[in-house]
């Protein structure tokens, strides 16, 4: 292969133990290979605690990247990347550095005004952005710049923040990712999108921030065409609907699944659903063609709560929706606690409800809300500082950084950084105490504090 | 800011009236006494984990009675939980078996082999198996293996449906009493029915060791651990078996 064009790098560093296919930037290759470059893919999700901890090293891992790097990444991994690319400027100041995904997305204008040396972000759906950037690149018209539709950046005039791009409403127009490249079985589960955004508007939540609430989707004949090619190429025999909410409408998911019995492809899948919105004859109809898993957001135990973050879900449909599932399939609930707004009522109604959850035969997960960049309870946040708790015990995905560099820049950016604090939440010791023994296993071991 | 005892109680009372009368309520009991327990109040939540007992649909939920028996005995609270087990067992035969549990996890040897044996005695499938399960593991931990031989002879006898983990189990107890030879009859039966059964490879294993024949005996473990990979740690432990 001739030296490519950008290189890109996955760090969407998620469940611990689990590997996902790098959805998003086989997109973009696919978008970038259409219009003739040459693309370099590096996922690095499955980094070790201390490799997380370790920006020079992964500097040093992307030293030889192509003249342009661009990183995709949740806010997790963003204080590493921003210190790796400090470094990674140092060692080739003509490289140019990108940065994409939701966690750079909803907090591009404060992440390239703090850090001079982040040159272009990629806001939102990034296909045709990232095009277009490259395009300007290779023409060396750096002034065009910032006339590019969902970049953020800066130039010699200093940062600049263009207009949103226009989502793309037809997604049969963009360039299908190949997979030919990619050991499959060195991921957990093969992955697809057959949609992209979701309608609902909960509070917590930074995905309608960038991805509108408006869903759009590939046609039906495009997902049974993929799933079709990787069953009969590529052996593979489950799926994971990566949708936001793949049970959204009955007659596209009855017309997936027609399409795919009509193709012979026989497969076992799961994907993410609205409580409220199963009833049983159907999940016993999917539970028959293959669903073997589905996995709520529940968020919270009190009706009151659920209200205030605009869940558009009542505790009643909730279980009911649970109950309807368990018999069927491997059924996975997800609760947030540590809101603003979450009295110790609440809290203990989630207690309830997680309890509830796992003795109806679910599989409750349990978070910590965090102030997502672009989530309606941040950008309403007024009440005073967010909270930094440095030895925060209960970090899922995200977990406080150890490395005193790192946890620096955390402290010094907090709008960069937002997901890595707290909202003040009212009887915070006593909520501590109570998950501590509620919820061990959504404990995280907190790495040491590296040396100084 | 609310007690955290007020605040489970409404917490309580809301979660109830948001979700009406449609679930069970020993279930809805076990939601609450865990908000009790992770409060730091166990006695309240023993108390609504057997309050919900007596609901009329009510279930030994394995899950809340494992937490109950966990905190009865952490309390001390141990004749008066079987006491009150015991008056809805009528109704929840499982129930049979959690005193046992309790009563073994007490020290009550006497109690708990007549739960068991109520137990057994009582309920059907799975329920039936663990009593059987639990009574060997009370007795072996008593010392009294041959006694668990017994037991297990007796429920092979009446759980045909789990002739193999029974005779599985068996073997394994044989072999702690030094009857290798035994132990191999009953698993010679159990992998002619079933050639995959991963357990009875490893206990296999074990016997094929004590009987000095140590290449069959690795062979044996290794096909287990190509069974169920979960067992490498067991079968190494067992690679060392001897006499």
């Amino acid at each position: 292969m001739s030296r490519p064009h950008i290189t890109l790098v996955n760090l969407w560093m998620t469940d611990p133990g689990q590997r996902y296919m790098p959805l998003g930037l086989l997109w973009l290759r696919a978008s970038l290979e259409a219009a003739g470059f040459g693309v370099e893919l590096v996922d690095l999700q499955f980094l070790t605690d201390a490799e997380r901890e370790d920006p020079q090293s992964l500097a040093e891992r992307l030293d030889d990247s192509a003249d342009v790097l661009g990183f995709s990444l949740m806010s997790n991994a963003l204080p590493l990347v921003v210190e790796a690319t400090r470094i990674l400027r140092l060692r080739r100041p003509e490289r140019r550095i990108v940065l994409g995904g939701p966690g750079p997305t909803t907090v591009a204008r404060a992440l390239v005004a703090a850090f001079d040396w982040i040159d272009l972000v990629v806001r939102g759906e990034g296909e045709h952005t990232v095009v277009a950037l490259m395009q300007a690149l290779a023409v060396q018209d750096t002034t065009a710049l910032r006339r590019i539709p969902g970049v953020s950046g800066r130039d010699a005039d200093g940062p600049f923040h263009a207009p949103d791009r226009a989502l793309v409403i037809d997604q049969d127009t963009l360039p299908v990712p190949r997979t030919d490249d990619l050991d499959l079985s060195a991921y957990s589960v093969y992955t697809t999108v057959t949609a992209r955004g979701c309608p609902y508007k909960c509070r917590f939540c930074e995905i309608p921030s960038y991805e509108s609430r408006r869903v759009r989707k590939r046609s039906v004949e495009r997902v049974v065409e993929e799933l079709a090619h990787v069953w009969h190429t590529r052996g593979v025999r489950s799926v994971a609907f990566q949708d936001d909410i793949f049970l959204l409408s009955r007659p596209r998911v009855e017309a997936i699944l027609s399409g795919l019995e009509r193709a012979g492809v026989d497969l076992q899948w799961g994907g993410f659903a609205r409580a409220g919105r199963v009833d049983p004859e159907w999940i016993a109809s999917l539970s028959e063609r293959g669903m073997r898993s589905v996995a709520f957001g529940i968020e919270a135990g009190s009706d009151r709560l659920l209200a205030k973050i605009a869940k558009g879900l009542t505790l009643k449909k909730a279980f009911t929706g649970i109950d309807i599932a368990v018999p069927h399939m491997h059924t996975r609930c997800f609760f947030l606690w540590g809101f603003a707004d979450e009295t110790l009522e609440d809290f203990y109604g989630t207690v309830h409800a997680a309890a509830h959850a796992r003795i109806l035969g679910a599989h409750p997960e349990i978070g910590h809300v965090v102030p997502l960049g672009g989530s309606p309870l941040y950008l309403a946040w007024r009440d005073g500082p967010l909270e930094y708790h440095p030895d925060y015990p209960f970090a899922r995905v995200i977990v406080p950084p150890r490395s005193p560099v790192l946890e620096g820049l955390v402290l010094a950016a907090p709008t960069v950084f937002s997901a890595h604090y707290a909202f003040p939440t009212p009887a915070r010791d006593d909520k501590w105490a109570v998950a501590a023994r509620a919820w061990p296993s959504d404990r995280t071991p907190l790495p040491p504090v590296a040396a100084p | 800011m609310p007690a955290p005892e007020s605040a489970v109680t409404a917490a309580a009372a809301a979660y109830r009236a948001s979700l009406g009368d449609t679930f069970e309520e020993s279930a809805l009991a076990y939601a609450t006494g865990e908000a009790y327990r992770v409060s730091g109040q166990p006695a309240r939540a023993l108390q609504a984990w057997l309050d919900g007992l007596a609901a009329p649909t009510a279930r030994g939920w394995p899950v809340m009675m494992n937490a109950l028996v966990a905190v009865a005995l952490e309390l001390g609270r141990v004749q008066q939980t079987a006491d009150d087990l015991a008056h809805h067992a009528d109704r929840i035969p499982e129930l049979h078996l959690w005193i046992g549990v309790l009563a073994a996890g007490a020290g009550d040897v006497h109690t708990a082999e007549v739960a068991f044996a109520n137990a057994e005695a009582s309920t059907t499938g799975d329920v039936r198996f663990t009593a059987t399960t639990e009574r060997v593991r009370m007795l072996l931990s008593l010392d009294r293996a041959a006694d668990a031989v017994d037991v297990l002879g007796h429920a092979l006898a009446l759980q045909p449906a789990q002739e193999l983990a029974l005779r599985t189990s068996r073997a394994g107890v044989l072999n702690r009493l030094g009857r290798p030879e035994a132990a191999l009859e009953d698993l010679d039966a159990v992998l002619a029915m079933a050639p995959s059964f991963a357990p009875a490879w490893l206990n296999r294993g074990s016997a094929l060791a004590r009987l000095g024949h140590d290449t069959d005996a690795r062979a044996a473990l290794d096909r287990a651990v190509a069974l169920d990979p979960t067992l490498a740690g067991p079968a190494r432990a067992l690679a060392g078996d001897r006499p």
